[in-house]
């Protein structure tokens, strides 16, 4: 069977061109719906799809360059003349494996089409998905069709309309390295009935938004918590989604409020609580945690009184060493913010470059300075926004008795409390 | 050269052509967040981690005569655009331009802290496009006060892991008014940011506050809030966390002001607002919220001027405050806003199942 194109641009006269078993391009890779055509006669025989390497490593292609345009003899001026909306329609690239993207309304994959001698190149505005079945597609109609309205002609005698279809699937990422839940805090396992927050750390990011299918709390009689955490559009995660803040309902934390008349605080004191996390968390990549985790903790009575630095207790070290500064609290700290919000500064008021560590429940904080302690007045300095574990700070109460004169600006300020390296 | 990559039923030959196409726009917004619309078609678009507002001249054209917008699986057809599976979409926020119709979803393409921000447009054909973030088309301004605080740690584990979730922003009396929440102390902010942007924002910060029963007050992150005018004066009407709503005169949001919102209903256990809407309907204004999973709370605006504090405690399963009634047929809405006069667009459906983009009558 001979196929034959003709092309006819507006200024150009008639020019066909015969096809057939001579065609010097193998497929590569082009597959026919339907049935097809023997000894590589049909479309898809002078047409080959292929993808593009990403960079190396990610083994993700880049892109799908669709070939032997050239041999439709289409000069390449008259290929420019479609633009990304036309090549969209006529080259279209859908996730998944099945489905001509005609019925199921799926939009095609948008990105940048590009012509580049007789080859067509598709890439997608975001990468490919590892782990996902994708399908590049040819229709030999619309691509017809389109030319003709771009005032160049195009007859293909004998072309069925099935679209040329050519599916890929990228490959999954590898699930050696699961990711893995590394520290909950608070991390003692005894809290106040106000408690306000939980930090809950991973070795990677996470996927975000569906943290309430996998946390709840449980009360050692098996009875689930109902809706204890506040539950955001957006849920909180640092930066680089390796640590999540679960806020507990604050309208069941706070007196006075319907949702604690109604239902009662969320924890009790004297509860045995369990927070529980589901190893079904996936994480960015899709691939969930290797396995869930359980912490449990006993429900003290609330914690109603503010934080006080004057009650801080200091070991003081030695001048000339490179010894810890200690610090114990009376109470539990909160654990990001005292990552954040306490530091030292030096006899020149700058802050000095060191090491911190938290430990003890977080009722202990101990800085290892880089330089040896000089002699003279240091400072230890903490935001007044440095909250114990029921969200009271060092500026005020979590909840205020406004009976009591209070501030009613409440600034961002550094309290100090100085000491001085002992001599020797 | 061979890369890792899986075809089926075909041996398949790479080939390396050109040099990589560079995509811009996209990041442009580092992660997606609240939308809202300022007058003249303008789309105003948070990004949280920058602790940034972009603005960005949509250049739609009229209102299309497609009077409804009804889009099965809205999720799914933004996952095929984007090239990727319907679970590693989240629409963070769903905002129209009034006078175009056309519909703006603020969108997480990937699952985590690496996704990319997409503000995806449907017009009211229903068609699905990105819209393009052109340096040109975008102004882009940092929130005043970010959250730039001191790094933790030293060396390589060296960072700064606080962030500001932005649970709300709208366009009110010339300004943006940004809701954040931090994600470590509990305290939020109120920034109000004069529109249009200069280079460097000189928004006001305001602590809100929230009293209850007259006696005590908490720090009180605002979730999401409307404008709405109270007899000539414009208000925020604000859902706090922790569940009420109050009304906060624009005029008191000031830089530096401790503002304690006039709490006006008490919505309840379980009612959590996600979103909410003013609109009219028979010569009469209502507040819809929408909860997360209960039906949407249809709240009356009678007697807001007057309102009195709710200052008792409220008793267990009675109602206080503003009337409300929920509408127990809009199940499942997690986004509200305006469509036209009569409608409203909403995204409803099943956590974790196929969302439905549809515009329906207000109750």
């Amino acid at each position: 069977m001979i196929w034959v194109f003709h092309i006819a641009a507006a200024s150009a006269c008639l020019v066909g061109v015969a096809l057939g078993a001579e065609s010097p391009v193998e497929s590569r890779g082009g597959e026919e719906t339907g049935s097809s055509s023997p000894r590589g006669e049909s479309v898809s025989s002078i047409l080959g799809f292929s993808l593009i390497p990403g960079e190396s490593g990610t083994g993700v292609p880049r892109g799908v360059v669709l070939e032997g345009v050239e041999l439709f003899r289409i000069a390449q001026e008259h290929l420019n003349r479609l633009d990304g909306k036309d090549w969209r329609w006529v080259f279209p690239v859908f996730v998944g494996s099945v489905g001509d993207g005609l019925d199921d309304r799926i939009p095609s994959i948008i990105g940048q089409y590009q012509v580049k001698s007789c080859q067509i190149e598709f890439i997608p505005q975001f990468p490919f998905q590892p782990g996902l079945s994708y399908r590049a597609m040819f229709r030999v109609d619309a691509f017809s069709a389109r030319l003709r309205r771009h005032g160049v002609r195009f007859q293909a005698e004998k072309i069925r309309s099935d679209p040329i279809v050519f599916p890929f699937d990228i490959a999954p990422v590898s699930s050696d390295s699961r990711v893995g839940l590394t520290h909950v805090y608070p991390s003692r396992d005894e809290l106040p009935e106000n408690l306000l927050k939980f930090y809950i750390h991973f070795s990677r990011s996470m996927a975000f938004g569906v943290s309430h299918r996998y946390v709840r709390l449980t009360r050692d009689d098996g009875t689930e918590i109902v809706d204890p955490f506040l539950r955001l559009d957006e849920e909180l995660w640092d930066p680089t989604g390796t640590r999540m803040t679960l806020l507990i309902d604050p309208g069941r934390v706070k007196r006075g409020l319907r949702p604690r008349n109604q239902v009662g605080p969320t924890f009790r004191a004297g509860d045995e609580v369990r927070l529980v996390i589901a190893a079904g968390w996936q994480d960015s990549r899709g691939i969930p945690l290797e396995k869930g985790f359980e912490k449990r903790f006993r429900v003290a009575p609330p914690d109603v009184e503010r934080p006080l630095m004057s009650l801080w207790m200091l070991k003081v070290p030695q001048a000339g060493t490179r010894d810890p500064l200690r610090i114990s609290f009376p109470e539990s700290m909160d654990h990001a913010l005292l990552e954040r919000v306490l530091w030292i500064d030096g006899p020149d008021g700058q802050a000095l470059e060191g090491e911190r560590a938290i430990g003890s429940g977080e009722t202990r904080w101990e800085f290892r300075p880089l330089a040896p302690w000089k002699p003279g007045i240091h400072e230890v300095c903490a935001e007044n926004s440095l909250e114990d574990l029921a969200g009271n700070s060092l500026g005020r109460l979590f909840e205020v008795d406004s009976f009591l004169t209070v501030s009613r600006r409440v600034e961002r300020r550094v309290l100090k409390r100085a000491f001085q390296p002992r001599l020797k | 050269m061979k890369t890792r990559y899986w075809s089926r039923n075909m041996a398949v030959t790479l080939l390396a052509i050109g040099s990589s196409l560079i995509v811009k726009g996209a990041a442009l917004l580092q992660s997606p967040g609240p939308l809202t619309f300022a007058p003249g078609g303008i789309l105003i678009a948070a990004d949280p981690k920058a602790a940034a507002l972009v603005s960005i001249k949509t250049g739609d054209g009229a209102a299309s005569k497609n009077g409804q917008l009804a889009i099965k699986g809205i999720n799914g057809k933004i996952a095929g655009l984007l090239g990727t599976s319907a679970d590693a979409i989240r629409i963070v926020d769903l905002a129209t331009n009034p006078d175009s119709r056309c519909a703006y979803l603020s969108v997480a393409r990937g699952r985590g802290a690496e996704a990319g921000a997409v503000i995806v447009r449907v017009d009211g054909e229903g068609d699905l496009s990105v819209v393009n973030l052109d340096p040109v088309q975008v102004t882009r301004v940092t929130l005043p006060n970010p959250p730039a605080d001191r790094v933790t740690g030293t060396g390589r584990r060296a960072r700064n892991q606080r962030l500001e979730s932005i649970t709300d922003i709208s366009f009110v009396d010339g300004n943006v008014i940004v809701a954040g929440l931090s994600n470590e102390e509990f305290a939020s902010t109120l920034r109000s940011i004069p529109f249009p942007f200069e280079d460097t924002a000189k928004g006001a910060s305001i602590e809100i506050y929230h009293g209850a029963h007259g006696r005590f007050e908490t720090r009180s992150p605002v979730r999401t809030f409307v404008p709405y005018s109270i007899e000539g004066e414009p208000h925020i009407l604000a859902a706090y966390t922790c569940t009420p709503l109050v009304k906060v005169p624009v005029s008191q949001l000031k830089a530096g002001a401790h503002v304690k919102g006039t709490t006006i209903a008490e919505l309840g256990n379980r009612n959590r607002p996600l979103d909410m809407l003013v609109y009219s309907k028979e010569g009469k204004d209502w507040f819809l919220m929408a909860n997360s999973s209960r039906g949407v709370m249809k709240i009356s605006t009678d007697e807001l001027a007057d309102a009195a504090a709710i200052t008792s405690r409220v008793g267990g399963g009675g109602t206080e405050g503003q009337a409300f009634e929920t509408i127990e047929s809009w199940k499942n809405v997690f986004q509200l806003a305006p469509f036209d006069s009569n409608q409203a667009l909403i995204i409803r459906g099943d956590d974790g199942g196929a969302l439905d983009l549809v515009s329906v009558q207000f109750p």
